[in-house]
């Protein structure tokens, strides 16, 4: 792609082309340069693809890792949790047996009552005791 | 045009329009790799541009506006610091340049107004149709001519009035 003598209309081609030819020839650049700036643009390309190359494995590598990790943690914290208790299943009344001024009864949860017998002299207080069915304590 | 050949071809129009705009080898050299670079990496992942040259050169005129931005914001403290700001001539290769004629040419670009000068510079030095430069400039087609052209009139005067061969 030379300069055209049309690209500068009204101007003499022979005088245009002189000028360009001799700033040309001040200018012309060493061929050592030139050879130089092709090289270094043809390593420095390959060399850029390369490291963004680089680059890309190496953050898809930090990622894996992160991962990894993350699910190694979170295994970890999992198996260190104590265990959930199982939630007892609600108590239901079976029997209750009570003190009453030092009589001992018993009623069933359809309202049967039997009567027991006099508390033993040393309890001096009203209680009750429930039983309860299904309880694990 | 497979890549390489894309970037031999480019390689050094981009060298002289970064050594026009900067006046700097080193300077011109890490734009020009950086824009070959950002397009041979476009090349690669996505197929050749519509225009390779367009895109190597919006690259490489971002990468120098910048370093050359940088390099004024920084020049006083590099002058403190060495004494004087950095001399082209401490490159090597420079030296092997025709010096007096770079320093001319480049005096003379210099002396253009900024919007002709890149105008310039992208058809003249770089190479480029007046569409890729025209999109480069933000400007139309008819307008980037008339850049090309009023910079070229203004060089030639200004080439002519120093040329004492």
């Amino acid at each position: 792609m030379k300069a055209r003598p049309e690209d500068a209309p009204g101007e003499r081609p022979d005088a245009a082309d002189s000028l360009s030819e001799r700033l040309n020839a001040v200018l012309e650049p060493p061929p050592a340069a030139v050879e130089r700036v092709v090289r270094g643009a043809l390593a420095g390309s390959r060399e850029a693809g390369r490291r963004r190359r680089r680059l890309g494995a190496a953050a898809a590598g930090v990622a894996a890792g992160a991962a990894f990790l993350a699910t190694a943690l979170l295994m970890i914290v999992q198996l260190r949790r104590p265990p959930i208790p199982p939630v007892p299943a609600p108590a239901r009344s079976a029997i209750e047996i009570r003190n009453d001024a030092g009589i001992v009864t018993a009623r069933s949860p359809s309202g049967r009552l039997w009567i027991v017998g006099a508390a033993p002299r040393r309890s001096v207080a009203g209680s009750i005791i429930l039983v309860h069915r299904g309880g694990n304590r | 045009m497979d890549l390489e050949e894309t970037l031999r071809d480019l390689a050094p129009r981009l060298l002289r329009y970064g050594l026009a705009r900067s006046g700097d080898l080193a300077l011109a050299e890490e734009a020009a790799q950086d824009g070959l670079a950002a397009l041979a990496r476009r090349w690669r992942r996505s197929g050749p541009p519509d225009q390779a040259g367009g895109f190597a050169f919006a690259v490489t005129r971002r990468r120098l506006f910048r370093a050359l931005a940088k390099r004024r914001f920084l020049a006083p403290l590099a002058a403190l610091a060495n004494g004087h700001g950095r001399h082209p001539d401490a490159d090597p290769e420079r030296r092997a340049l025709s010096r007096a004629d770079l320093e001319r040419a480049l005096a003379a670009i210099r002396e253009l107004p900024r919007h002709e000068r890149e105008a310039l510079l992208l058809v003249a030095v770089g190479e480029l149709s007046s569409d890729e430069a025209a999109a480069l400039a933000g400007v139309s087609r008819s307008a980037l001519k008339m850049r090309v052209l009023r910079a070229r009139r203004r060089l030639q005067v200004i080439l002519g009035e120093g040329d004492t061969r």
